[in-house]
């Protein structure tokens, strides 16, 4: 039995199957970004003045990154055209560069930006506090000027203050030992503890200890919030956020919230996460495919160059639709 | 292209799909033949439809007879197999259900129902096995996509199943699955934070989506890439036209909901607060979560699913309804091409009603004016198709075969099911009927004797096709009549309750709100016989199922229905690879009763008298 | 079957001369291409930091939609695309910003702007 169409075109449709079948499903891919797009924009536009962040993520890097998956897809179409004029090497030169960029593209995404976040920290202040925290925020200033206010101090975490009950004390004790922290103070007999910790998945592991509660956090600030009223932080940044040496302490009992810049920090955050996540595995894919293409592939080509040149196409019509999606991604959350 | 086609022809490039002597497993299991895809889903989506049904019996059970045990051994067994369903009642007695089962076993309905059961068969089934057959296709375009589609599913399936045995249970926060209940629910001490029922829910839930994803572009590749030299588009069957617009609906409207479905994934599972409000409480103390999200957002995207989804459901079922029609009162359809405009029309508008589920929500005057008039709307083209159908009945030699009964008997119930829809269209009278049986009548009418009937009738119809003998003919008919019995049985008195006010999820069935609506308690009990006795009657065709695959009577020649689409020009059952001979279509679908001609039936492929000069297949369309 | 005749270490026979040169002439436009979006990158880089706060989300998403374009009609070939295909995109992108309507909804939702008011 042979299916019709696989290779040469229908005449009165003139398409071949596979390429009728990937523009359907981008056609849902379109409907699938586009209902967390639709999010994106539900939640930007029900947020609260102020409570949605500008100038959090890397410009420079996210611009990298976009110039990159540009050219992997300008790579992937030239495979597609060696192949065309029967050339396997530069077909695989120019599909193996961009296995190549999609891969850097993974790891700056993980390993620098996303990881970065994990160990940015940020605590929001409840409305009726940012008078005693107007030092850092400013928002006296912005009042006046007429900008929206800022209710979060970010920076790095450094110690966590901690108030212990007596007969939970010696789990605790187990905790830091186990994490590895360090105890810079203990006052009351061991009751409130200051404790230095590595990364803010300590201070979480700190909230979900039985009889563990956490009073105040010392943080190094982003210099933003070192000199709030200067003019030239009206406008977000667009560099990375540049971390002082000056230390504050804010008390838990002033926060609404407080986290790493992790996917349940804001709304923000979370959406960034569930769509740069999404594209992240799309990339992913498109990789693995494309190896397949590189390496394992060959037969085909020998048989029937037309029907992997096909494959090509319609691998590149994914890729160049997953470079689409990253070229809206990257304005919509560096840039806006 | 040129090369290519000198040093071979590039359609004979892979030859290594030479399927004639496969072992057991690649033939029946991990088949990619789209027939045997078909069955398979036919036979998960008909178990999923009677293990929904069952789910619906003890819920109403419980609401004939509140608080008391589910009787003789089932009741113990149920709760020793289900803890977290069923408990001792006053007595101590075991088997009752308890509130938190009942809302378990409403989600579950209707979740199985839904996705599960009604769109495995009337879409991934009989899409899957007659489809490709009525255009003249070897099989579907991407048939290894299509066994991958089965098999998502089947993984889907296993998870949703695998949730009634967990801590706590499977999901219970509705088949709608509304944050924030249902991100706070199963969430706790006791509770495993992933494997939990509402967390396995929407696992499941994403593998669904994806199947169906999956299969539809491949039904949508096949009708326009695979029709036989001749089958233009005026010459497709109805049916066809009705899976094509199906698998549109779903194709875009399935991802939104599965980009849902991640979001309300992150929230239970990473914290986020995608539909959590700022500041929410719950049991009077404020939640972790950071807050900033909406409920209201998982509605539109439910909702901007689930509407399409409604007519997924019932699409397929007008397309059996009108194949078994027009076969069985030897006439063409009357208005044919208005009835696929009539689709086209119906599937386009359904992506813009869904917030007619939203009345309530406060969504605001004019937001919902906007919604009232598009759902206003979208009665018009559901008239025609019902118009046209009922039509189609005018003036024909009507034969009613089983199939017959259950298709004709579509369209009073089809037509109760719109009509009461109408009410609800209207704001001013929805926010009354709004969450109450009112609602679960109208959409019971339409998916219960409206498109299950049809699936009936599809079963009785194609059977014959399938295994080479009929079901037989008394035990068809002795199902019917009683299935029409009970089922009105049990979903009139529901808008005789909805009217009066009982509400849609009330645990006790509305007796601890006894001096509202005493006058509609009692109809409680009737409505529950009527369940009873309408699953001891689908035993009947059960058994009529199973006896007649080996002892039903052989069809006597391919086509018993004397039937003109394609699907009958196939050996029976048919093997692998459809049709014997090189197909060619020179006509129209429904040929019946042509005036001059030598039978009351003209098969699409019958080439005209020598006499006329051909006029098919046009020039393009040969491949 | 036919490509039995050949065996299967062989390449494949070459293309004509005509049609290699045809395809560099493509491969031309598309580094091109390539050059011309990762500039439109850098202009909306450029739009987003230094255009006044009220037409920053204007003017970028303008220099990023004409971005986008230029990917689907050029690289995906869109522009040169079948009739079928275009068929149902423009259904999809109706039904694309169909969604978006979401977000005037939640502009006009009550329950939404009640939270809101009492933050
Ligand atoms: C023909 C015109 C139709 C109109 C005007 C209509 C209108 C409506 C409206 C306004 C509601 C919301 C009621 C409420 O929750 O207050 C509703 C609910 C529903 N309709 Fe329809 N409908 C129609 C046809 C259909 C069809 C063909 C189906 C399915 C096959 C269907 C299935 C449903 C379902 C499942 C629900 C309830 C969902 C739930 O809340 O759980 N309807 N209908
Ligand atoms: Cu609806």
């Amino acid at each position: 039995m042979e299916i019709p169409h696989t290779v040469t075109p229908r005449p009165d449709t003139g398409l071949y199957n596979a390429k009728l079948a990937i523009w359907l499903f981008l056609a849902s891919e379109v409907m699938l970004f586009g209902g967390l797009f639709s999010a994106y924009a539900f939640l930007r536009m029900g947020a609260d003045d102020g409570y949605w962040p500008h100038g959090l993520l890397d410009v420079p890097v996210g611009t990298l990154n976009t110039i990159l998956l540009i050219i992997s897809s300008v790579c992937v179409v030239l495979a597609w055209a060696s192949l065309k004029m029967r050339r396997w090497k530069q077909y695989q030169a120019f599909l193996g560069a961009a296995v190549v960029l999609g891969t850097v593209f993974l790891v700056i995404k993980l390993s620098y930006e996303w990881n970065d976040k994990f160990h940015h920290f940020g605590t929001f202040i409840k409305k009726d506090k940012w008078a005693e925290y107007d030092k850092y925020l400013g928002n006296d200033y912005l009042a006046k000027k007429g900008l929206a206010p800022r209710p979060e101090i970010t920076g790095h975490l450094h110690e966590v203050e901690v108030e212990v009950a007596p007969e939970n004390k010696a789990q605790l004790d187990a905790l830091i030992q186990k994490r590895g922290l360090e105890i810079s103070k203990s006052e009351e007999g061991g009751k409130t503890l200051s404790i230095k910790v590595k990364a803010p998945s300590d201070a979480e592991a700190l909230r979900n200890e039985p009889g563990v509660k956490i009073e105040a956090f010392e943080m190094a600030l982003d210099e933003i919030y070192t000199d709030p009223t200067n003019p030239k932080y009206d406008r977000p940044g667009f560099w990375k956020r540049h971390l002082s040496e000056q230390v504050a302490t804010i008390h838990a009992d002033d926060l609404d919230s407080w986290s790493a810049f992790v996917p349940k920090h804001s709304s923000f955050l979370a959406i960034y996460y569930a769509i740069t996540g999404l594209h992240g595995l799309h990339i992913l894919g498109g990789l693995v495919m494309f190896i397949y293409f590189l390496f394992f592939d060959r037969a085909l080509y020998l048989r029937n160059p037309e029907h992997m040149a096909n494959r090509i196409e319609v691998v590149g019509l994914y890729w160049h639709f997953v470079d689409l999606v990253w070229i809206f991604v990257f304005p919509v959350f560096y840039l806006l | 292209m040129a090369t290519a086609a000198t040093t071979h022809s590039p359609d004979h490039g892979h030859g290594h799909d030479d399927h004639h002597d496969l072992g057991f497993w690649q033939k029946y299991v991990f088949s990619q033949d789209h027939k045997v895809i078909g069955i398979q889903y036919g036979i998960t989506g008909l178990a999923f439809l009677f293990l929904g049904f069952c789910l619906m019996m003890l819920m109403r059970w419980q609401l004939a007879h509140p608080g008391l045990p589910v009787p003789s051994f089932l009741g113990p067994m149920l709760q020793k197999v289900f803890p977290a369903i069923f408990a001792n009642d006053q007595n101590g007695h075991p088997g009752m259900l308890t509130a938190d089962g009942y809302n378990i076993l409403g989600a579950m309905h209707g979740t199985i129902m839904v996705f599960f059961g009604v769109v495995p068969v009337a879409v991934a089934a009989f899409g899957n096995y007659v489809m490709p057959l009525q255009v003249g296709a070897p099989d579907m375009a991407f048939p290894k996509l299509n066994m991958a589609s089965y098999w998502t599913f089947f993984v889907s399936c296993v998870i949703m199943l695998s949730s009634f045995f967990v801590a706590g249970g499977p999901a219970k926060s509705g088949w709608t699955s509304y944050p924030p209940l249902s991100v706070i629910s199963d969430s706790g001490p006791n509770v495993h934070p992933f494997f939990n029922g509402q967390t396995i829910w929407l696992l499941g839930m994403v593998f669904n989506i994806t199947g169906s994803l999956l299969g539809s572009i491949n039904t949508i590749a096949t009708c326009i890439q695979l029709r036989a030299p001749g089958m233009t588009w005026m010459r497709l069957p109805f049916f066809c036209w009705t899976q094509l617009v199906t698998a549109f609906l779903l194709l875009l409207a399935f991802p939104p909901l599965e980009a849902a479905g991640f979001m309300q994934l992150m929230d239970r599972a990473f914290g986020t607060s995608f539909f959590i409000p700022t500041g929410l409480m719950v049991g009077g103390h404020l939640t972790h979560w950071s807050g900033g999200g909406s409920p209201l957002l998982w509605q539109h995207l439910f909702w901007f699913l689930a509407h399409p989804e409604v007519y997924v459901l019932i699409l397929p079922a007008i397309g059996i309804v009108g194949e078994v029609i027009a076969n069985n009162t030897r006439k063409p359809l009357y208005g044919y091409k208005a009835m696929v405009g009539a689709i086209f029309v119906l599937g386009f508008l359904s992506f813009v009603v869904w917030a007619h589920h939203m009345y309530m929500t406060g969504m605001g005057a004019k937001v919902s004016s906007f919604f009232q008039t598009t759902t206003v709307m979208i009665s018009i083209p559901s008239v025609i198709l019902v118009t046209a159908l009922l039509l189609s009945l005018w003036g024909g030699a009507i034969r009613f075969t089983v199939p017959m009964l259950f298709a004709t008997t579509f369209l009073p119930m089809f037509g109760i099911g719109g009509l009461t829809g109408i009410p609800l269209a209207f704001n001013s009278t929805d926010l009354y009927l709004h969450d109450t049986y009112y609602v679960i009548g109208h959409f019971h009418y339409v998916v219960a004797p409206g498109t299950i009937f049809a699936l009936f009738a599809g079963v009785y119809y194609w059977y014959p096709k399938a295994c080479g003998r009929m079901m037989n003919d008394t035990l068809g008919k002795l199902h019917f009549w009683f299935s029409i019995v009970f089922i009105n049985g049990i979903f009139f008195p529901m808008f005789i309750q909805g009217i009066a006010g009982v509400h849609r999820r009330w645990y006790d069935g509305g007796v601890s709100y006894e001096q509202i609506i005493k006058p509609v308690l009692h109809w409680n009990n009737f409505m529950s016989a009527s369940a009873f006795l309408l699953g001891a009657t689908q035993l009947i065709f059960i058994f009529n199922f199973f006896y007649s695959i080996f002892r039903g009577r052989k069809v006597p020649n391919d086509n018993p229905w004397d039937a003109t689409t394609l699907e009958w020009d196939t050996p029976t059952p048919p093997g692998h690879g459809n049709f014997t001979k090189p197909i060619t279509v020179y006509r129209g679908p429904y040929e019946y009763s042509v005036p001059g001609a030598d039978k009351d039936f003209t098969p699409q492929s019958e080439p005209p008298k020598s006499d006329k000069p051909a006029a098919a297949p046009t020039p393009a369309l040969a491949h | 079957m036919s490509e039995s005749k050949h065996s299967e270490s062989s390449e494949p026979a070459p293309v004509s001369e005509q049609q290699v040169r045809e395809v560099e002439k493509h491969m031309k436009k598309y580094v091109l291409i390539g050059g011309v979006q990762a500039i439109m990158v850098l202009i909306a880089v450029t739009v987003a930091v230094n255009v006044s706060a009220s037409l920053q989300v204007l003017a970028t998403l303008l220099v990023t939609c004409v971005n986008g374009l230029v990917i689907a009609l050029i690289l995906m070939h869109l522009k040169e695309e079948k009739q079928t295909i275009w068929k149902f995109l423009i259904f999809t992108a109706i039904f694309f910003f169909i969604l978006f309507f979401l977000t005037y909804l939640a502009r006009t939702d009550v329950i939404t702007q009640t939270l809101h008011n009492h933050h």
